[in-house]
């Protein structure tokens, strides 16, 4: 059984539908990246499933209980929302002893949490004096207190420095390797791509895809770029066979919808001399794009 | 809810606000009844009798208003700080039984509202009784008269501040939701309170006030004189039926509504 099942999940703000009918569920012991664009509905989703917003329809459990229900959710479920959420006059120590006390932990988890974030240095000083990074960590910290065996994210790379970001990738995976299920949004497909083993995609509140990370990549389109001094010649052969070429320069085209081989050969045929064939390796970015796309002008309408 | 009262608890004491709440409240608790300690007797226009008569140094003794309202003004705070600093979701996150949270809040802002009571009674009672000794006269009260009033403070402010998380709750933001407080107390309940001798002690404020032994106001809000104090009991009843009122009417709104 999955660990987090989401079902007919509905939320409607007055006139705004945030979230529409959305279902995807996540596996432990594995990470599942939960993309779409700014104002997707991915924030809303995960409150919902958090118990903090009221779904309008639908379902969202956490083994197999709605978050509301379940016994000392600390213990099951580490959650890092807003990280500018925390009363800035606590010190970080404070904050972590507030939410050990509520969530029923062990006082001796604050130090331990403190140092697997790496702010046991920091301990004592005021959260408002704080960079978004090391709020980052103080949220993860929080949010592994009770050594729970689920971790949902919202955007927890946010005011992370490249090397931040890389660090969160590593202890993420870390995370999952325990057994953990890990739930994490971000707008980038390309933060998450590299720590996600599912990726989720929402766009304007309903789900665009719910795959594994390696076929999203598969069914990335390729794109291959040939110089030759016949191009003209080349792509009119290549449009015949059903694939896509566009001449961009004298002597050069880009080709969709054909591989390599494909190309090659069909030159060969035609004893067409190829000077230059790449393929370009699929661009997850464009795949995100091509998936969540929209007309300029139905953006428009979303926005207004 | 021992678990969710004791997280309050914990979160009350690692920020500074209730500290700085306790030191206006003593502050301005001093201030008043020194000025009303070395204007007494001096036969200015406020007419203060002497200290040496029962009627002046029950003045000094009972001018605890503001740790009253200071008290309610910290209970405001216990709850609509939650969401002024947006730590509302982590609360509801380790006890997502909301009705629990806004519970423990109210016993914890209670508890610690007993304190501003206590620390407003002793400085009130210390200034008087130091003047009265400085000036050679003899104490006009009796021990248990003293203690009485106290004892009134001391319950007033702890079940003002449990009263003041229900505000808070209901109205969330807290500068409305202090504003509110100073308005009920110096506006309201004046106006009601005048216009009705009969109504005038069940109001929250001068309950509360009456009970801690207050006649006047002194720099307070200003309560309608002669009015009979309700009973110990009563009052503590009065106090918390508006807690539970104003709390229940929280729950079933604003505390259910959804944190984004």
């Amino acid at each position: 059984m999955a660990v987090i099942d989401i079902r007919g999940l509905t939320k409607r703000f007055g006139q705004v539908l945030a979230v529409d009918q959305l279902s995807f569920d996540v596996e432990g012991g594995t990470v599942t990246g939960f993309l779409g664009p700014n104002g997707a509905g991915k924030t809303t989703t995960l409150r919902m499933l958090l118990g903090l917003v009221k779904p309008t329809q639908g379902t969202a459990t956490i083994n197999g209980r709605p978050y509301r229900q379940l016994p000392d959710p600390s213990h099951h479920v580490g959650a890092v929302l807003e990280a500018a959420d925390v009363h800035p006059g606590r010190t970080a120590r404070n904050h972590l002893r507030v939410r050990a006390t509520a969530g029923r932990i062990d006082p001796a988890r604050v130090d331990a949490v403190l140092d697997l974030v790496e702010l046991a240095d920091a301990a004592d000083r005021r959260v408002g004096d704080f960079s978004l990074g090391m709020r980052q960590r103080l949220g993860l910290a929080a949010a592994l207190l009770g050594d729970p065996e689920v971790l949902i994210l919202d955007e927890p790379a946010n005011g992370l420095d490249p090397e931040g970001v890389r660090w969160l990738r590593a202890f993420l995976r870390g995370l999952a390797r325990q057994g953990r299920a890990v739930l994490v949004s971000s707008h980038l497909l390309a933060e998450v791509a590299q720590t996600a083993d599912t990726i989720v995609i929402l766009d304007r509140g309903r789900l665009v895809t719910q795959s594994p990370l390696e076929e999203l990549m598969a069914g990335a389109r390729q794109l291959v770029r040939v110089r030759t001094p016949r191009a003209e010649e080349l792509r009119v052969a290549l449009v015949a066979e059903g694939a896509r070429a566009q001449l961009v320069a004298g002597d050069r085209l880009e080709i969709t919808g054909a591989t390599a081989e494909r190309v090659g050969t069909l030159a060969a045929e035609r004893s067409i001399p190829i000077f230059e064939c790449v393929t370009e390796a699929a661009d997850l970015e464009d795949v995100f794009f091509q998936l969540t796309a929209v007309p300029t002008h139905e953006h428009e309408e979303v926005s207004r | 809810m021992i678990t969710t009262i004791r997280a309050e608890l914990v979160k009350l004491r690692t920020t500074r606000l209730p500290l700085g709440l306790l030191a206006l409240a003593a502050g301005l608790n001093a201030l008043v009844a020194v000025v009303t300690s070395a204007r007494a007797g001096s036969g200015s226009s406020f007419a203060i009798p002497p200290l040496d008569t029962t009627a002046g140094l029950r003045m000094v003794l009972t001018s605890t208003g503001f740790a009253l309202l200071v008290a309610m003004v910290f209970g405001v705070t216990v709850a609509s700080g939650e969401f002024r600093h947006r730590t509302a979701t982590d609360t509801y996150l380790d006890q997502p039984n909301r009705v629990r949270v806004l519970l423990a809040k109210a016993v914890a802002a209670a508890g610690v509202g007993l304190v501003f009571g206590l620390v407003g009674a002793a400085i009130t009672t210390g200034v008087g009784l130091a003047f009265v000794a400085a000036k050679g006269d003899q104490v006009a009260l009796a021990a248990g008269t003293i203690a009485r009033f106290a004892a009134g403070t001391v319950l007033g402010s702890g079940l003002l501040a449990a009263v003041g998380v229900g505000i808070g709750s209901l109205l969330r933001g807290q500068v409305a939701a202090v504003i509110t407080v100073f308005v009920w107390a110096f506006g309201i309940e004046q106006i009601v309170g005048g216009l009705s001798r009969s109504i005038a002690p069940y109001l929250p404020y001068t309950a509360a006030a009456t009970m801690a032994g207050a006649t006047g106001g002194e720099g307070m809000p200003q309560l309608p004189s002669g009015l009979n104090p309700l009973p110990f009991g009563t009052v503590a009843a009065l106090l918390v039926g508006v807690a539970v009122v104003l709390s229940t009417l929280a729950a079933r709104t604003t505390v259910q509504r959804d944190i984004t």
